[in-house]
């Protein structure tokens, strides 16, 4: 189910919103919740319901041995049984595919057969997400930063939860915890307002800003994108740029919206990252979920910058190509996470040698320029492909426009008003909403508005992930 | 000082609720009134979308002559120009032919035709496409939306009756109401004309937009075969099988000809060789030929003709007669026309 539906928000919203303030119950009320949540994954493909149970009742086992043992090596054991399951469910249904093709095409540039059937095995939507969400939990258990779930019930509610279901943000159980133990009976207006705020403001950025970039700007160019003129690359990827923004954070901030109509609040998983001065700084602003779960899980793990330069650049390599295949089973996105890898080592080497720009303004551009080259790889279908686009972009093709790619009036109003924004303005954390009667207007106004181009149902980018 | 910081979030949040309530009905009551898409009980106001089945069945029941011949079918029907239909069988023939039409349409508007519109036609041509026997693709909502063929149709899913929910909060629904008040404020009103086709007397139909197009040299019959493709793969991506609903329609509607006398023959649509070949991995050849199978076996059993010509060189016509992957040109039509008719002795 998507949050941007009639079905959503005219039904399965106001049902859960009635019945979890109306059971007074703590455990009826977390009952409530995880069969809704179930509801809300089973509406998109009701057979992958039982993976998540699953998986979910895999890691609560896993996590209340590792809590329960003292003993070393059953502690460990329980660990590698829980991470195993998460990561063979991943890569069955996300990498084997993907696998058996690289195979096949390498087998056949050697002259041979195909070795591997391909299976195209249908991805469970939100799998990357709630199996990062359940790997932290055992994790945490085993460094003793966080004590076990109360029971199944606490743990399905945590993973199954459905505002961070889909597309995250991937929060972690620490986060979750005491709120479950002390859940509110009922909803302080303040934090019904801020909710209503966030889900608002996320479903403008996605209906009016992400959703026509795609249609004016992003989907011309893309669909016609080889041999391409410059302007008309250049165009198209910053129309991508701006979308997958727009897109990833409106759902981020809608998630956040429904979490605090539950009385529940998520971590922030976007901070203006096309205001980052560096490669650094854009990854501690972009998908901030994701990046401290790989930090803190992989990066650190693997000896961070404790071991000299050269470690830490090895060290960013393999967590930043890790980061890259968690988004998505193509050459193309494991290029997307060791192009980061790769930068974020080169400002590491060049900030130890006092190379990189003081200006803040000349940060800002070059970080932006390397983050937009970066969106080549992510969404091109293939290498060749991205390579295509690459040689558009370095003007290879002409430089002017071409028919076929010529964004609407409307295109380049939504790619002007996007940059400004994403440049220029606070983001929906930074900015306070006074409580007063004309806000709750305009924000009526605005949701109404939103509604009404809801025709199209568009999902949301980071549902394939 | 919370308090006080609550109580203006609850004005707030109310305003909030009270707007969005305030504002979404009066938008649904607006829509659900004028009603621009006629899907609704209210008819103060034409509506505002064109719609071909509206079209035909408001042509069917001024046509004069009455008609003797009705070729029913979908758009690939169109071929099969009324003028030729009289020209070959010495009777006034109308083209009944509706886009994409499954059988459930064809069974509608014949019945509509002779219970409503007073039609007691001798001889009906049904041009079957393999696809209008699909079995995941839904009612289409333009049959639905024309009153006058509702009654014939399966009873509204719940799909379709969501879809009239959802048309009440959605921004064209929205635009095309205050265009309708607009207009009927100044005293016009109507829908105006389809982009894509026309529906000119005794409902010979054109695709005057494909049409213009090739005469003007902005395409070619290659491109235009070329473009088909990726729309009937779409169509045939979840066509697993011979709907059983559809052939029941079917079969009601060679059991309403019998009953009422009238001679029926159908005969299965070409498509371009390229498009054929293009629909293989969609299994266009399973579904053909369990469409043959099964109108084989209906045709039989309610005493009428079937005729296939899938094959475009079973009627003596050839790949160059198609305008696109689909649709024959009035010259190949009136070849079919001719084979159809000579081979089931409707004509000598």
């Amino acid at each position: 189910m998507l949050f941007n539906s009639y079905l959503f928000l005219f039904l399965f919203l106001p049902v859960v919103l009635l019945g979890w303030w109306h059971i007074r119950h703590g455990g009826a009320r977390l009952a409530f919740m995880t069969l809704a949540s179930y509801v809300f994954y089973g509406a998109w493909n009701w057979r992958f319901v039982p993976l998540m149970i699953a998986s979910t009742t895999v890691d609560c086992v896993a996590g209340a041995r590792i809590a329960g043992s003292s003993d070393p090596l059953t502690r460990k054991a329980w660990l590698a049984g829980s991470l195993t399951f998460n990561l063979a469910i991943l890569g069955f249904f996300k990498y084997f595919d993907f696998f058996a093709s690289s195979v096949n095409s390498t087998a056949s540039v050697m002259g041979a057969h195909s070795l591997i059937p391909v299976l195209r095995i249908v991805l469970p939507i939100g799998i990357s997400f709630y199996t990062f969400n359940s790997m932290s939990y055992t994790i945490d258990i085993y460094r003793g930063v966080v004590r076990p779930a109360k029971s199944l019930l606490h743990f399905s509610a945590f993973v199954a939860l459905f505002p961070h279901l889909v597309a995250g943000p991937i929060v972690r159980y620490s986060d979750i915890e005491q709120q479950f133990a002390a859940l509110p009976r009922r909803l302080r207006w303040s934090e019904a307002g801020e909710g209503v705020f966030f889900f608002v403001a996320g479903m403008a950025k996605k209906i009016f800003i992400a959703d026509n970039l795609a249609e004016y700007v992003v989907k011309p160019y893309f669909s016609h994108a080889h041999g391409q003129p410059l302007v008309a690359a250049w165009l198209g990827v910053l129309g991508y740029t701006f979308q997958i923004y727009f897109d990833f954070s409106a759902y981020s901030d809608m998630a956040v919206g429904l979490a605090h109509l539950l009385g529940i609040q998520f971590p922030q998983n976007f901070n203006s990252p096309y205001q980052a001065q560096n490669i650094s700084d854009f990854w501690r602003r972009w998908h901030i979920s994701l990046s401290t779960w790989l930090r803190d899980y992989l990066y650190i793990p693997l000896g961070g910058s404790r071991g000299g330069q050269a470690m830490t650049v090895r060290n960013l390599a393999v967590t930043m190509f890790l980061g890259g295949l968690w988004h998505g089973a193509n050459w193309t996105f494991v290029m997307w996470g060791l192009y980061h890898g790769l930068l974020l080592a080169g400002y590491q080497v060049l900030r130890g040698r006092g190379l990189v720009p003081r200006s803040a303004v000349v940060g800002r551009v070059l970080t932006f320029l390397a983050v937009v080259l970066g969106w080549v790889f992510f969404r091109a279908d293939s290498m060749h492909a991205a390579a295509a686009i690459f040689a558009s972009m370095a003007g290879l093709h002409g430089l002017g426009l071409s028919m076929a790619t010529v964004p609407s009036g409307m295109g380049l109003g939504c790619l002007v008003l996007a940059a400004g924004i994403a440049f220029f303005t606070r983001n929906t954390w930074e900015m306070k909403l006074r409580p007063s009667l004309p806000s709750g207007v305009a924000l009526a106004c605005t949701l109404t508005l939103a509604i009404l181009y809801l025709e199209k149902e568009s999902p949301f980018l980071y549902f394939q992930f | 000082m919370d308090s006080i910081q609550e109580s203006r979030w609850k004005r707030s949040v109310l305003a909030f609720l009270l707007t969005l309530a305030l504002t979404l009905g009066a938008i649904a009551t607006l829509n659900y009134t004028v009603n621009p898409l006629g899907v609704y009980a209210p008819h103060l106001f034409p509506p505002m979308v064109w719609n071909g089945r509206a079209e035909k069945v408001a042509a069917l029941r001024h046509e004069s002559p009455v008609p003797a011949v009705l070729v029913l079918g979908s758009s690939h029907v169109w071929a099969l120009a009324p003028a030729t239909m009289t020209e070959l069988t010495g009777l006034p023939a109308f083209n009944a032919g509706v886009s994409v039409a499954m059988t459930e349409d064809e069974y509608a508007i014949l019945r509509y035709a002779v219970d409503q519109a007073g039609l007691q036609p001798s001889l009906v041509l049904l041009g079957l496409d393999v696809e209008a026997l699909h079995n995941n693709r839904p009612v289409d909502t333009r049959s639905q939306d024309v009153p006058e063929l509702r009654p014939y149709l399966p009873r509204t899913g719940r799909g379709e009756r969501v879809g009239r929910m959802k048309s009440l909060e959605t921004i064209q629904s929205t635009k095309l109401s205050v265009r309708s008040l607009w207009l009927a404020l100044r005293g016009r009103g109507g829908p105006p004309p389809d982009p894509l086709y026309t529906v000119g007397a005794h409902g010979d139909t054109h695709l005057f937009a494909m049409e213009r197009r090739l005469a003007s040299g902005q395409t070619s019959r290659n491109q235009e075969r070329q473009e088909t493709l990726p729309v009937y793969r779409k169509r045939f991506d979840n066509f697993t099988a011979l709907s059983r609903v559809r052939l029941e329609y079917l079969q009601r509607t060679l059991d309403f000809c019998s009953q009422h006398h009238i001679r029926a023959i159908v005969f299965l649509m070409p498509l371009h060789p390229q498009l054929q070949a293009g629909l293989m991995e969609r299994g266009y050849d399973a579904r053909r030929r369990e469409t043959i199978e099964a109108v084989t076996r209906l045709s039989a059993a309610s005493g009428a003709s079937f005729v296939d010509f899938s094959d475009t060189a079973s009627f003596g016509g050839s790949p160059e007669g198609f305008l696109d992957g689909a649709h024959l040109d009035q010259a190949s039509g009136a070849l079919l026309a001719r084979a159809l008719l000579k081979e089931t002795h409707a004509i000598q």
